[in-house]
């Protein structure tokens, strides 16, 4: 399980190896050390995950519907999951709980239910890839060769694939409403965002989304290095989801959303409300959304049902329909969407993957970008 | 339970009541609040001071890195600290001069206007903000787009994102619980120390000066100091109107720090252990300044003090009263009226384009929602039963039994006050992940946390009802050869109930509309309706929060009606 | 003070009681009690024959409530020994302390402490149901004691519809229908206007009479004390300051707290006058000599050496003439005269300084008129200085 190219990391003494050499301790299955009370669930969630069954045992769809409800976390609207959950509850007739937390409060909490045998997440959906690899590292995810994995590109599965795949990819261009602003005015790259006219009205995504952390990331080599600071002097304003980046920006008291998850244009066209997006020539900044099952699940028939049924073509075509997103799948277009190819989309590539997944480099971004925010 | 003189006859009663020792009513509860309390406390403390890895439990390494790093933050406790007070200030003198009108005053209409005013404070601060952003917003409140179409004008009259603004929202929002306690004192006046004021020459507005005023003082510092603690913990309003905006307090930045990834729980365990030590310094500052002074002016025979004939300031005082309740009570719930039938976001007064699918969505479709207000209404059966039983049994065993230590067990009881809401879950979250138990996801951790922190405000209001019950009407009972148990039963439960029951809707209301305390505690299978707005809000479109905003509403709003009718049919004492 | 009640009381009695019954019923020994740290009933004994009527009399703060919650069981001693018809229901020493309900008492409060949520037929039956009584006797019972007290017809009303003085006859009733062993009453008068009080008070002795219970009566008005009362115990501080039939202590105090208590007395100091044995004893008070009352022993004195002598204003007698020879008469003037209705104060100075005497409206004396002022010397009482 553990990936022999990945040892350079291995070399720094980091949370990330205590966390690793916990993994290893775990199946070592050695008695609870250090943390009190983990001695005894640790053992016990060790022996779940060996009984997990071979990687690539096809779901028994019979024993998936007695396996009862299962539980997934995402971070996305939960609006839309749940009208996505509905049509997979029909098809298959497995129920379907679900929870939205976004990244940071999900990846302790999970962290904080393994530790004490109270897991009870079977799949994870969420738009961090890198820490979704970290916990691959960890083997924390379970592997499943879904027959639908074919469909996707390399860059858009886990390295050995079957542990976590990309089920929308979240393009993040600039946006406003041409009601406030004029089309001559509004930004057209990056630098723009630096025009004093904008100050106190461009919005992001908090440093608790995984967005806006993979917006940084990949930006923050292309662009120079007083970016940041210049950024902060127009005291951007820090918003809990895009839903309320896109409710501000049509009530006209935000003028510009920095990089805002693509799915809110087609959200705001359906709701007959004008909207502008504006790729810019640096890139748009852009997160493969990940989704993996969680080694410890309870439910692991209904788990891989329920991967099968998103990564395939017809519910890739429902989810992003629904959310209004771009699919990773070739063979999947959304209409109203200009053709992906035509975007110069940026996402963390293989050779960064390890650097885009570490804590460290998360605990950089967090504190830089509640700087520029005003936390 | 009581360990009167007369209790047992065995001679290990004798002991015990001769050497009045600590009966189990004094150290069952003390030993409960000292885990439900004291542990959560344990860790929070531990926590801000470790150095090492933010991720462990109990921490191996020490410093103070945590706080040296909060020193670069102190605008986040300034803040805290700015809107607390400066929204405490104004709550309590909107509850004094409302209390006065109400119950000092002859002016018509107050038993209605006592109703109306109560209502705000169970609706609570999440449905305020809720409503109050739809109201002020620059562009698109829609007070200010009222005014801007009457008077042209292109600035909007009022910016709800604002620090002002923050204030305003919470004050109003809080007031009814000055005006309460205010309102209490004032009832129970004795008259005749405004009246030997007025024939010595002082006119009306001295008298209430020199002599109400400063007779009221225990109570508009307690009052004051109430609402202090639970703004210190505020979190829904700076969240919805002040992170717009770019102002931070305490308990957002913990949230967002929360949120982050990796999070940061030390620095927001630091955060939380200075406004525990604050709101602490505040709790002991305000025993200090009453230890002189009587604590009650309550005295035994019910005093109706007169009421005052304000001849021509009553129109202003009629004013300020309905503008109170406008702005608290009949412009929020419309706009959220409104906002629930709308389609989209933007509010239309045409009602064609009006729905009830928002209703139907919350109500039905959505089983998150659907959960949540289920739970919710659980849980505030829960919390209003257990709390209120622990709450009784604790005043009963204060007043009336003969125990040692009934001073501490008071004391502890009204600890729970001193911990802003969302500091105390997130401690009282570690605590449950670290029990071998399994009560970590499950309402039952939720409901524990709703005991421990509202056990002080259920303890005073059955403290104050205990204490009214004559001591001789159950000496009398027990003379007359009833024991424990059956005087309890034949005579105490019977005069309590009328209190009980009012204590009991309070709890029920208070908790259906919390929010920082079961933020952390509630999850999948857990939902509370609290957090479910929140989260809703953070991702839903305006239309469907005041949907669900609405449905709360309307909870609280039967919960009320409920306890009116009950209380009516019972004469008051 | 009214002498006729006292008189009144004395004439009504048909019980004799000796100073200490044979067999008493009721006896306390030894009672040490303590609120907060602070002892308030310092070595109390008394007892209380069958059928006989106490009074526990003395201003607040004297230990007389304590006592009897003492004997109620609603307070627990801190030494000392209760037993209740031969039955010991507290001793410090053998550890015992029988409970209150199992003590087979009744008490009737100051503030009566009838229960606002039942009716009044409940109230008074409650002692009753706790006994285990059945619905049949139950019902009897109650209407027999409402009866008694005049309060049949508010039966089945809400206890929260009456007025003081009904409330207080709902206590009684509910008192004596349970057939209890004693009854014990904490100034229950104290709450009543004047008139109310003075009808109440015999109509209570009546119930008393024709029950024939032994009762402990607190009080702090030596009027009721008096007029209700086989037997008084003034009490002061937590101690007993003198024990005994009301006219005794009336005519006899042995100290000048209980003079000044009983009644209105004229307290007087001065410094005995050596005399031989057989001889009256004087005291002389600045231009006067008092012959006083004889006595075994002279009572304590001051701390300078004086002694005093106490002088009820009633047997103070002035006169417009007398006889020179008489001893204890002197000159005397009328300073002021106050007139109270049933009787008159007259302050008067006489060559021992000013005194209050007492007299009758039918015999008016002039403010400024010289009179003579005479005491007889059996009525000149040396008390115990405090």
């Amino acid at each position: 399980m553990k990936n022999k190219s990945r040892d350079r990391n291995r070399v720094r003494r980091s949370a990330d190896d205590r966390k690793v050499s916990l993994a290893r301790r775990r199946f070592v299955a050695a008695a609870g050390a250090g943390l009190v009370t983990s001695g005894l669930p640790l053992l016990m969630s060790a022996g779940n995950a060996a009984a997990q069954g071979s990687a690539s045992a096809p779901p028994d769809l019979a024993a998936a519907r007695k396996e009862g409800p299962l539980l997934l976390w995402h971070g996305d609207q939960e609006g839309d999951i749940v009208e996505f959950i509905k049509g997979f509850t029909q098809k298959t007739g497995i129920e379907v709980v679900q929870q939205r937390l976004l990244p940071g409060a999900a990846w302790p909490k999970l962290d904080a239910e393994i530790r004490t045998g109270n897991s009870s997440v079977d799949v994870y959906m969420t738009s961090d890839a890198g820490t979704m690899d970290v916990y691959r590292k960890q083997g924390r995810l379970l592997r499943y060769d879904s027959p639908e994995l074919a469909a996707y590109a390399p860059q858009y599965k886990s390295d050995p694939p079957g542990y976590w795949t990309t089920y929308y990819i979240n393009v993040g261009p600039m946006m406003y409403d041409p009601r406030y602003v004029p089309e001559d005015v509004a930004p057209k790259t990056w630098m723009d965002l630096l025009d004093p006219r904008w100050k106190g009205q461009i919005g992001f995504q908090n440093s608790a989304a995984g967005t806006s952390y993979a917006m940084w990331f990949v930006l923050k080599d292309i662009l120079p290095k007083d970016y940041w600071d210049r950024l902060a002097a127009q005291k951007p304003r820090g918003y809990a989801s895009s839903t309320q980046i896109m409710t501000d920006i049509h009530r006209g008291d935000l003028k510009i959303g920095g990089r805002v998850s693509n799915f809110q244009y087609l959200k705001s066209l359906r709701q007959k409300l004008p909207i502008k997006m504006v790729f810019p020539p640096e890139g748009a900044p852009s997160v493969t959304q990940p989704v993996g099952i969680i080694g410890t699940t309870k439910r692991p028939n209904a788990a891989k049902i329920f991967t099968d049924y998103l990564l395939s073509q017809e519910g890739q075509k429902k989810w992003n329909e629904i959310q209004g997103s771009y699919s990773a799948r070739s063979d999947v277009n959304i209409e109203g969407l200009p053709p992906i190819s035509s975007i110069k989309v940026l996402i963390p590539t293989a050779a960064n993957f390890a650097d885009y997944g570490s804590p460290a480099m998360h605990a950089t971004f967090v504190k830089l970008f509640n700087r520029i925010v005003g936390l | 339970m009581a360990e009167a003189a007369g209790g047992g006859s065995s001679s290990l009663a004798w002991l015990r009541g001769i050497a009045r020792g600590v009966s189990p009513g004094v150290w069952l509860p003390l030993a409960f609040l000292a885990a439900g309390l004291g542990y959560p406390l344990f860790l929070l403390v531990t926590n801000a001071f470790n150095v090492g890895d933010p991720q462990a439990l109990l921490p191996v390494e020490y410093g103070v890195a945590n706080f040296r790093e909060l020193f670069d933050h102190l605008d986040w406790i300034g803040n805290t600290l700015l809107v607390s007070i400066s929204a405490t200030i104004l709550a309590t003198v909107i509850g004094i001069v409302l209390a006065w009108v109400l119950h000092r005053t002859t002016l018509p209409g107050q038993r209605m206007f006592e109703i109306l005013i109560a209502i705000p404070y169970p609706l609570g601060p999440l449905v305020g903000a809720l409503a109050w952003s739809a109201l002020g917003s620059p562009r698109d409140g829609l007070l200010n787009q009222l005014y801007m179409s009457l008077t042209g004008s292109q600035e909007p009259l009022i910016n709800i994102y604002s620090v002002p603004g923050i204030i305003f929202v919470m004050a109003i929002f809080e007031a009814p619980v000055a005006v309460l306690m205010i309102g209490a004192a004032m009832q129970h006046m004795d008259s005749a120390l405004e009246e030997s004021s007025t024939v010595f020459g002082a006119g009306k507005l001295q008298t209430a000066f020199r002599v109400t005023l400063p007779l009221m003082l225990p109570a508009i510092l307690s009052a004051a100091l109430f609402l202090f603690t639970s703004m210190m913990g505020a979190f829904a309003i700076p969240t919805m109107l002040g992170t717009n905006a770019r102002f931070y307090v305490a308990t957002t930045a913990i949230f967002v720090l929360f949120q982050s990834y990796p999070p940061n729980y030390p620095l927001a365990a630091a955060i939380g252990v200075v406004l525990i030590v604050i709101t602490a310094l505040a709790v002991w500052l305000y025993s200090r300044v009453l230890k002189n002074r009587t604590h009650s002016i309550i005295f035994g025979r019910s005093y109706r003090p007169r009421r005052l004939n304000v001849r021509g300031w009553g129109p202003f005082l009629l004013a300020f009263e309905c503008l109170y309740v406008l702005v608290s009570l009949v412009l929020p719930l419309g706009v959220l009226a409104l906002a629930s039938l709308q389609k989209t976001g933007d509010l239309s007064w045409i009602p064609t384009n009006w729905t009830l699918s928002n209703f139907h969505y919350v109500l039905i479709d959505f089983p998150t929602t659907r959960e949540a207000i289920g739970n919710s209404l659980l849980l505030g059966v829960g919390t209003g039963t257990v709390g209120i039983a622990l709450a009784t049994a604790i005043a009963w065993t204060v007043h009336r039994s003969q125990s040692s230590g009934r001073r501490l067990l008071e004391q502890a009881t009204m600890l729970p006050q001193a911990f802003p809401r969302l500091i105390f879950a997130f401690g009282f979250m570690w605590m449950v992940m670290s029990l071998p138990i399994h009560l970590y996801g499950t309402l039952y951790a939720v409901l524990l946390a709703y005991i421990i922190v509202f056990l002080p405000l259920a303890y005073r209001g059955m403290s104050g009802v205990v204490v009214q019950i004559d001591r001789s009407l159950e000496e009398a009972a027990r003379v007359s050869g009833a024991n424990w148990r059956r005087m309890m039963r034949t005579v105490t439960l019977p005069l309590l109930r009328a209190g009980l029951l009012a204590n009991w809707v309070l709890l029920f209301m208070i908790s259906v509309r919390e929010v920082s305390a079961s933020l952390f505690l509630s999850g999948p299978g857990t939902q509370v309706l609290g957090p479910a707005i929140f989260s809703f809000w953070d991702s839903g479109g305006l239309q469907r929060v005041s949907a669900l905003a609405v449905v709360q509403a309307v909870i609280i709003l039967i919960a009320v009606v409920v306890v009116r009718r009950l209380a009516g049919s019972k004469a008051a004492e | 003070m009214s002498r006729v009640a006292v008189e009144n009381n004395i004439a009504s009695r048909h019980l004799q009681t000796p100073a200490k019954a044979e067999r008493s019923f009721i006896e306390v020994s030894g009672l040490t009690a303590a609120y907060q740290a602070k002892v308030v009933v310092r070595d109390v004994s008394f007892s209380v024959a069958a059928g006989e009527h106490l009074s526990l009399l003395g201003p607040s703060g004297c230990g007389k409530s304590t006592t009897l919650r003492c004997i109620a069981g609603l307070e627990t001693p801190v030494e000392g020994e209760i037993v209740i018809d031969s039955e010991v229901v507290f001793s410090s020493r053998r550890r015992v302390n029988i409970p209150t309900e199992k003590r087979r008492l009744s008490m009737v409060f100051q503030s009566y402490a009838i229960w606002p949520h039942m009716t009044v037929f409940e109230n008074v039956a409650y002692g009753l149901r706790t006994q285990g009584v059945r619905d049949a006797e139950v019902q009897n019972e109650v209407l027999r004691a409402l009866q008694m007290v005049g309060m049949e017809e508010f039966a089945h009303r809400s206890a929260t519809a009456l007025s003081g003085g009904q409330q207080q006859r709902v206590a009684l009733a509910r008192s004596y229908a349970c057939r209890p062993k004693a009854i014990l009453l904490d100034e229950p008068l104290s709450n009543l206007d004047a008139r109310l009080r003075t009808r109440m008070r015999e109509e209570m002795r009546e119930l008393q009479r024709q029950f024939q219970l032994s009762t402990i009566y607190v009080t702090h008005d030596q009027e009721e004390a008096m007029a209700m009362s086989d037997r008084v115990i003034v009490m002061r501080d937590g101690r007993i300051e003198q024990e005994g039939p009301p006219l005794e202590i009336y005519d006899h105090p042995r100290s000048r707290f209980v003079a000044d208590f009983i009644g209105a007395a004229n307290i007087v100091s001065g410094r005995v006058r050596q005399q031989g044995t057989g001889q009256p004893i004087i005291l002389d008070v600045e231009h006067a000599a008092i012959e006083c009352a004889p006595c075994a022993d002279l009572p304590r004195p001051h701390a300078d050496g004086s002694y005093t002598v106490a002088i009820r204003a009633v047997y103070a007698e002035l006169r417009r003439h007398t006889d020179p020879t008489t001893p204890n008469c002197w000159p005397a003037t009328i300073e002021r005269r106050i007139l109270l209705g049933d009787i008159v104060t007259y302050v008067v100075r006489w060559p021992g300084g000013k005194l209050r005497v007492h007299g009758f409206p039918n015999n008016l004396f002039d403010e400024g008129a010289a009179v003579h002022l005479h005491v007889p010397s059996i009525r000149a009482i040396l008390v115990d200085a405090d």
